[in-house]
């Protein structure tokens, strides 16, 4: 009773703030070795959502849903707890559609895709000491939440001490976000540099456009009937 | 109606659950419908007649269209007129007047009945007969002001005559004219020959220039001879006309496109260049070519753009974030949740051909698809993107540009050549006789050899060339186009130095 009051007393005040959750999505799959005979299943893999900062995600996330293919049973898998992943065995590579539902049911669910993939071309990974990870960084921007999920993001507290793993895997992320802004603010220059050197070539050519129509007017002006020589030069431009 | 008609023989045997309806809401529902503007069967028209017009509802519209001025009753006052009686006619004997004063040739017609006092009436078409006045001279004129050194008076005499008689139908008067007694005459000699005697006639009367004979020989026999020509075209050479006319239109169209389109991407680009310079200096800051060059070109266009549109700019300074060309990507205003990635996908407007030519260049620059979700990176890959399209867009206007100065000099070249043949060289070093023409023909020959006209200083592969833009013009042939049009302007140049 107390919760319905105060979620209805709650509903529509804002804070106009924005909070932002990095996160981190996707699979890890492992080749079972021999293709099972029962049902052709070749490895194993699990599809995940994780909090980044290795914070416990169930504080504002109410459920996960992952659907899976339809060729699974049951594949609209609904997770209610952390952690928020789905373990299953395979023999080929889908799009699952993940979609995260928060504790304030006011918010809409957030949907996004995620390719399953079970096959790679790393040696590691084909001759099966490492597993294959695919898994992307992403966001969730809280634009102007409610009152109570302000209060539930900001209190969201760590699972466990970092492990060794995390940390590494956060610096792998750092090193590769470092890696990627550069990239493309160099990208970045060589096309506004070649912008540059477009703009002044295509200035240049209408200049010289508009000089020669200025020059094809003046030879115009003292001739008399000149279809004869328009038809010319039709002629010749349409011969090459 | 042939309905109520059936439905009358057939009422005993359908039931008559609507007829005897007791339910309220079906009488309420009758009553407000109320009297239906029905329009009533006129009296004179048969009933059969009057069902096959008529119609139930207005909203089925009549095949033929029917006259409702009156409300669809014109057949009314139709019948109440039908009941007057016809006017009489009568076979009356009748003469033509413009036969001549003596003629006493009866013909006879039918007429309507009229009032045996009214005076008989003129025929009365006799008064489209009318008469051209040629004017006559005597001796006098004619030794005065007449003479003509191809003319002699007899001839002169022959012609007014003709003229009087077949009342200045000169096609037939040509058709008279005797070659065997004098000397053969086209049409236009006789008209020249006429024309000029009455105006001289009427200058040597009145002592004023008038307009009323003008007529130019000279003109009429260029104009008879086009339409000649034009009549005699042989199949082959108007089907070839025909196919010049649509390349023409073609040419010009194509031409047309390109204009839009360049005028199109200089002002994007003109409106994103005042946008970088004012928000974000980073970029131009730190890359290498002459730093001049670009300010110039910036105040350059800061002035153009200053000029053109003051208002916008000054807001598009204040605004941050998008560009204003490019590509729009998606923005989260409204309060919910968002994933970052979201920021970054491409909106489906952009067509496919674009979206090829973007991956090509992440692919150069080693950048993936879609890059990991941080707030900078986001921003910054979506400003690459957008001006990754409007590079593509920028080339594409090269392009056009580029093949619009290569036809305009060709024109120029083909009209300098058509007349000023023998007169000027093309040696630069030059005995040139027209100055004027020459440093202005060695400057677009120069143009001419040169497609691509500035020198760049970055050596290292340019991403605009990694994509073939699209052209509205002849996509796939302009390259070899352009080296045609250049080879053959190289032969004239030959040409003209031999010569």
């Amino acid at each position: 009773m107390s919760v319905v009051n105060s979620e209805s007393v709650v509903t529509n005040t804002r804070t106009p703030v924005v909070i932002i959750k990095p996160i981190l999505y996707g699979n890890t799959a492992k080749h079972l070795g021999t293709k099972r005979d029962s049902d052709g299943h070749t490895h194993r893999w699990s599809v995940y959502i994780r909090s980044f900062n290795n914070d416990d995600l169930s504080t504002y996330v109410s459920k996960v849903q992952f659907r899976l293919h339809e060729t699974y049973p049951n594949h609209a898998r609904m997770i209610t707890q952390a952690p928020f992943e789905v373990e299953e065995s395979g023999w080929g590579e889908f799009e699952t559609q993940i979609t995260i539902f928060f504790a304030d049911p006011n918010e809409k669910p957030v949907v996004f895709y995620h390719h399953l993939k079970l096959f790679s071309t790393d040696p590691d990974v084909v001759a099966g000491t490492k597993d294959l990870v695919n898994e992307h960084y992403d966001e969730l921007i809280f634009q102007e939440p409610s009152d109570l999920l302000v209060r539930l993001l900001n209190c969201a507290k760590a699972f466990a001490p970092s492990t060794d793993e995390n940390l590494a895997t956060a610096k792998e992320y750092a090193i590769k976000k470092h890696d990627t802004i550069d990239r493309v603010k160099k990208a970045r220059q060589r096309v506004r540099s070649e912008i540059q050197d477009l703009t002044e070539r295509l200035r240049i050519t209408q200049e010289n456009i508009k000089r020669v129509r200025q020059r094809t007017m003046d030879n115009s002006s003292p001739m008399g009937t000149f279809s004869l020589s328009i038809h010319d030069n039709i002629k010749r431009e349409i011969v090459d | 109606m042939a309905n109520a008609d059936v439905l009358d023989i057939l009422s005993d045997t359908i039931p008559t659950t609507s007829r005897g309806a007791a339910n309220k809401d079906e009488i309420i529902r009758e009553k407000k419908k109320g009297p239906k503007k029905s329009i009533r069967r006129p009296e004179g028209m048969k009933r059969e007649v009057w069902s096959l017009i008529a119609q139930d509802d207005r909203e089925s519209v009549p095949i033929v269209p029917t006259d409702t001025k009156s409300g669809g009753n014109s057949y009314a006052r139709w019948i109440k007129h039908s009941a007057m009686k016809v006017r009489s006619w009568q076979w009356t004997p009748f003469t033509n007047s413009a036969r001549g004063p003596s003629d006493t040739f009866v013909l006879y017609h039918w007429q309507h009945k009229t009032n045996p006092d009214d005076p008989p009436q003129e025929y009365p078409f006799a008064k489209f007969n009318k008469h051209v006045d040629v004017p006559t001279y005597t001796d006098n004129e004619y030794e005065q002001y007449l003479q003509d050194k191809e003319w002699n008076r007899t001839e002169t005499d022959v012609l007014f005559e003709l003229c009087r008689k077949f009342e200045l139908k000169f096609l037939i008067i040509h058709d008279r004219w005797n070659n065997i007694l004098y000397p053969d005459r086209s049409v236009e000699d006789l008209k020249d020959r006429y024309y000029t005697i009455c105006t001289t006639l009427e200058y040597a009367r009145t002592k004023r220039h008038t307009d009323k004979y003008n007529f130019d020989a000279a003109h009429e026999r260029r104009r008879k001879e086009q339409l000649n020509k034009l009549l005699s075209r042989t199949k082959a050479e108007e089907e070839e006309e025909l196919y010049l006319m649509n390349e023409l239109k073609r040419i010009e169209n194509e031409r047309k496109e390109r204009e839009r389109i360049i005028s199109q991407d200089v002002q994007k680009f003109v409106q994103q260049q005042d946008q970088n310079i004012s928000t974000t200096n980073n970029c131009i800051q730190r890359t290498v070519s002459s730093s001049s060059r670009r300010s110039s070109i910036n105040q350059d266009y800061l002035q153009r753009l200053n000029s053109s549109s003051n208002r916008t700019s000054t807001t598009q300074r204040i605004t941050t974030c998008d560009p204003p060309v490019g590509i729009k990507f998606p923005e989260f205003k409204r309060p919910g949740v968002f994933l970052r990635s979201q920021r970054m996908i491409l909106p489906s407007s952009i067509p496919n051909k674009k979206l090829a030519v973007i991956d090509q260049v992440l692919k150069q620059c080693q950048l993936e698809r879609n890059p990991m979700a941080c707030e900078e990176i986001v921003d910054e890959f979506n400003d690459l993107r957008s001006d990754i399209i409007l590079l593509f867009d920028l080339k594409n206007a090269l392009n056009s540009a580029e093949y619009e100065l290569q036809t305009s000099l060709h024109r120029l070249k083909g009209e300098n050549g058509s007349t000023n043949m023998g007169v000027s060289s093309t040696q630069p070093s030059g005995a040139g006789i027209n100055s004027s023409n020459e440093p202005s023909k060695t400057q677009f020959d120069f143009l001419l050899s040169q497609p691509n006209t500035p020198n760049e200083n970055i050596t290292s592969p340019r991403l605009s060339d990694s994509f073939e833009p699209t052209n509205i013009v002849r996509a796939s042939t302009t390259e070899r186009k352009r080296r045609a049009l250049s080879s053959q302007t190289s032969t004239i140049k030959k040409r003209e130095r031999l010569s």
